[in-house]
C-alpha cells in the first residue's frame, strides 16, 4: 500500500518551473527521503502534498486523498514541520504543544496525556514551563517534531528538519524517525545532507524541478553512477587538479586532500593517469576504484544534464 | 482537471469550530500579555498619543506672546490693558514706543500680536462716540493670528460693552453666540476627534500580529493543521478589539478627566459606538494586512494608508474638502470624527448618528469577510 502517490506533478510560477512533471511513489512506514539542493522545488513538492499550494497539472494522492480536489480533507491526518522553525517563541513548550493539540480537536484528559507522550518522546519532560524561545536548537527541533506528532498523524512530512542542528542532535533526530517508521508512521523527510539521505529506505534525487532518480540509496548508486570513482590520493593535490581536469574526465572533486574522479571505464585508464600525474610532479600515492556516494551520483547526474 | 470542484470548496471557508476559535483567542491573548511593546501599543499608547497629538494639534494652549503701542495713554486704555492682562492665552512681552517697533518685534518673532490703541481712544469712549483700536497679527501662522484675532476682537467688544454698561450710552451692538462650544475652545472639538486617530493603534497591533505570523513560519504551519480562515481572522480580531476597548477607555478618560471636554451624550452609546468604530479599524486594516508579507511594510501601509490620511482628511483639523470627499468617506476615522464630536459636544443620540453608524457597521461587516474569504489558506 501506498501513502504518497505522484503522477506527473508540475507547479509553474509564470514561466519558472518549479516542479516538472515529477512522479514517485512512498510506502507506507517507509522513511522516503527528498534530496536536491536549495531552490530544487522540494518545498514546492510539499506545499502541494498538503494542499497548501494546487499543482498546474498532475495528481497527487496523499494516504488516498486526492489533494488537488479535496486539500482540506488531509490536514488532520498528516504531520507538518516546515523549513522553518514555527512554534511561538514567546509561550512555552507545553502552551505550544497545547495550541497546536487544540488546533487539531484534542483536549482535556486526552490532550494531556498526548502532551506527556511527546514530551516523554523527545526528552523534554523538564522543560515543559520554559519559553520555547530558551530552548536550544536541537530541542527546538525535536519539539516541533513532537508538535506535528500531536495528533498521531499517519504520515509525517519534514521539510529540512535537521537545518542547522549540530552532528550529535542530528543523530538523536534521525533516532527518533526511525522509532516512528518501526510504529508505522510513514516519513517524508527533505535533505541537503548526503549522510542524511543514505539513511532512507528510498530516496528521490531533485534537481532545478527535475526527478534525477528514485529507489533505494544502494540500488541509485549503481544504477545511476555513468563509470565509475576513483580516488586519487597524493603528495600535491594542487599539482594534481589542473592535470586531471585537462584529461577528459566526466567529474573531478576535491575531498580535503583526496581528488574523487569519475568517468566511464576509468579502471583501464588507471596506468595513464598515473603516468600523467607523476611528470607532473604531484607524487601520486594511491589510484583505487571506490564505490561511488551519492555525491557522487548527484554531481555525475546533474553535469550530464 | 476538475478546477469548479476545487472552487466550491470555498463556500464553506466561513464555516468554523467554536474550539478551535477559542485556542486562537486563547493563544492571541498570551501574545498580546507577553509583549510589552504590543501590550502598550494597543493599551496605553492611545491615551498618551491623544494628550501628545492633542497638544500639537490644539490653538488655544500655547500662550501667544503679545505687545501694545498706546497712543492714547488713558485711564481708559489701561483699564483696556489690565483686561488683556489678565488672560491665559496672551504673554505680555511689553509696550513699544512707535510702529516701527511693533513691525520689528513681529519680523523678529518675539511677537505674534500687537494692538494698537489711538490717541483721543479714553475720550470718545468717554463722551459716548464709536471708537476703534487695530489689532495686528502674524499672517505667517494663518490659523493662529485668525482663531487669536477672532478672540481677542471678542474680548475687546466684551470689554467695550462693559465700559458702556457702567457709562451708559446707546451703541450698534452685534452680539455673537457660539452654540456647543461657547468659548471656540478648539481643545473641545479636538480631542473627540482625535479618538477616531488614536484608535487606529490597535489596528496598528494587529497587522503586526498578523504579519509577524508570517515572518515567523507559523502561518504556513497552521495552513497545513484544520485551522479555517474564519477562526483564524477572528482569533486574530477579537483579542485586539477587547485590548482595544481597554485602550479607549483610557484614551475617554483623558479626554474627559485631563482636557475637561465634557460628555453630553449617553456614555452607553460612546461604548457602542467605539466598538463599531475598532471593529471597523481593525477589519478593514486586516484585510490590508493580509497582502503584506513582513512587518515592516504592514506598519508603512498603516501609516500611509490610515493614520497619515486620517489625520489631514477625516475633518478634524479642516471641514472635509469636497475634493477629497471619496477618500475622507472611505476611512473609518472620517466617520467615527462626526460620531465623537456629535456625542461629546452635541450630545446627540445614536438615532442621529445613524449615518456614520450603519457605514462604519457595513465597512467592519464587508472587511472582516473579505479577510476571511481572501486570508491565503493556501501559502506560497
Amino acid at each position: 500500500m501506498n501513502a504518497v502517490v505522484v503522477e506527473h506533478l508540475t507547479k509553474r510560477f509564470g514561466r519558472f518551473v518549479a516542479v516538472n512533471d515529477i512522479s514517485f511513489t512512498v510506502a507506507r512506514g517507509e522513511i522516503f527521503g527528498f534530496l536536491g539542493p536549495n531552490g530544487s522545488g522540494k518545498t514546492t513538492t510539499i506545499r502541494m502534498l498538503l494542499g497548501l499550494l494546487p499543482p498546474t497539472s498532475g495528481q497527487a494522492r496523499v494516504l488516498d486523498v486526492d489533494v488537488v480536489r479535496h486539500p482540506e480533507r488531509i490536514a488532520r491526518r498528516v504531520g507538518y514541520m516546515s523549513q522553518k522553525f514555527s512554534l511561538y517563541p514567546d509561550l512555552t513548550v507545553e502552551e505550544n504543544l497545547r495550541f497546536y493539540g487544540r488546533t487539531y480537536g484534542l483536549r482535556g484528559r486526552a490532550l494531556a496525556r498526548r502532551q506527556d507522550e511527546v514530551l516523554a518522546l523527545i526528552g523534554l519532560e523538564a522543560q515543559r514551563r520554559r519559553l520555547t524561545a530558551a530552548l536550544a536548537g536541537g530541542w527546538k527541533q525535536k519539539l516541533a517534531l513532537a508538535t506535528a506528532l500531536l495528533h498521531r498523524p499517519e504520515l509525517l512530512v519534514l521539510d529540512e528538519p535537521t537545518a542547522g542542528v549540530d552532528p550529535i542532535n542530528r543523530r538523536e533526530f534521525w533516532r527518533l524517525l526511525y522509532g516512528l517508521a518501526g510504529e508505522g508512521v510513514t516519513v517524508f523527510v527533505t535533505t541537503h545532507y548526503m549522510d542524511e539521505a543514505e539513511q532512507c529506505h528510498r530516496l528521490a534525487l531533485i534537481h532545478n524541478g527535475v526527478l534525477l532518480a528514485v529507489g533505494a540509496p544502494d540500488v541509485i548508486k549503481q544504477t545511476h553512477m555513468p563509470g565509475q570513482v576513483v580516488e586519487v590520493l597524493c603528495a600535491r593535490p594542487r599539482v594534481a587538479l589542473p592535470v586531471l581536469r585537462a584529461a577528459d574526465l566526466a567529474e573531478v572533486a576535491l575531498y580535503g586532500e583526496r581528488i574523487h574522479i569519475a568517468g566511464p571505464n576509468l579502471e583501464h585508464r588507471l596506468d595513464e593517469l598515473r603516468a600523467r600525474l607523476e611528470a607532473a610532479g604531484a607524487g601520486v600515492i594511491a589510484l583505487r576504484v571506490i564505490p561511488p556516494s551519492l555525491e557522487d551520483v548527484f554531481i555525475a547526474q546533474t553535469s550530464t544534464r | 482537471m476538475d478546477r469548479t470542484k476545487g472552487e466550491r470548496r470555498d463556500s464553506i471557508w466561513l464555516a468554523m469550530s467554536i474550539r478551535r476559535l477559542g485556542a486562537i483567542i486563547r493563544k492571541e491573548f498570551r501574545h498580546i500579555r507577553r509583549d510589552r511593546r504590543l501590550f502598550f501599543l494597543v493599551t496605553v499608547s492611545p491615551a498618551i498619543m491623544l494628550v501628545a497629538f492633542a497638544y500639537l494639534f490644539s490653538f488655544d494652549t500655547a500662550r501667544i506672546p503679545f505687545a501694545y503701542y498706546d497712543r492714547d495713554r488713558s485711564a481708559e486704555s489701561r483699564q483696556l490693558l489690565m483686561a488683556l492682562a489678565t488672560d491665559r492665552e496672551l504673554r505680555f512681552v511689553g509696550e513699544v514706543a512707535s510702529y516701527d517697533d511693533l513691525r520689528a518685534a513681529m519680523q523678529a518673532g518675539r511677537i505674534r500680536l500687537g494692538l494698537v490703541i489711538p490717541p483721543g481712544f479714553g475720550a470718545d469712549l468717554v463722551a459716548g462716540r464709536t471708537t476703534t483700536v487695530q489689532l495686528l497679527g502674524d499672517g505667517s501662522d494663518p490659523i493662529t493670528a485668525a482663531v487669536q484675532m477672532a478672540r481677542l476682537t471678542g474680548m475687546i467688544g466684551e470689554w467695550g460693552q462693559a465700559y458702556r454698561r457702567l457709562n451708559p450710552t446707546p451703541p450698534i451692538d452685534v452680539r455673537a453666540l457660539v452654540w456647543f462650544n461657547p468659548f471656540l475652545r478648539s481643545s473641545h472639538s479636538m480631542v473627540p476627534a482625535l479618538l477616531a486617530i488614536v484608535l487606529i493603534l490597535p489596528g496598528m497591533a494587529v497587522a503586526l500580529a498578523l504579519t509577524r505570523e508570517k515572518e515567523l513560519g507559523s502561518f504556513e504551519s497552521l495552513a497545513a493543521t484544520p485551522v479555517r480562515p474564519a477562526e483564524y481572522i477572528l482569533g486574530k480580531l477579537i483579542p485586539y478589539l477587547v485590548y482595544g476597548l481597554v485602550g479607549a477607555a483610557g484614551a475617554v478618560a483623558v479626554a474627559l478627566f485631563w482636557f475637561r471636554v465634557p460628555l453630553r451624550g449617553s456614555p452607553l452609546d460612546l461604548a457602542g459606538m467605539t466598538l463599531f468604530y475598532l471593529l471597523a479599524t481593525l477589519g478593514v486594516i486586516t484585510f490590508v494586512a493580509g497582502f503584506m508579507a513582513t512587518q515592516s511594510t504592514a506598519l508603512r501601509a498603516v501609516l500611509l494608508l490610515f493614520l497619515v490620511p486620517s489625520v489631514f482628511l477625516s475633518g478634524i483639523l479642516l471641514p472635509v474638502d469636497p475634493q477629497t470627499r471619496l477618500t475622507a468617506e472611505s476611512l473609518p476615522a472620517t466617520h467615527f470624527v462626526v460620531i465623537a464630536r456629535g456625542l461629546f459636544l452635541k450630545g446627540q443620540s445614536w438615532q442621529a448618528l445613524g449615518r456614520p453608524l450603519f457605514i462604519l457597521a457595513m465597512m467592519a461587516l464587508l472587511s472582516i469577510t473579505f479577510s476571511i474569504l481572501t486570508l491565503r489558506k493556501r501559502v506560497g
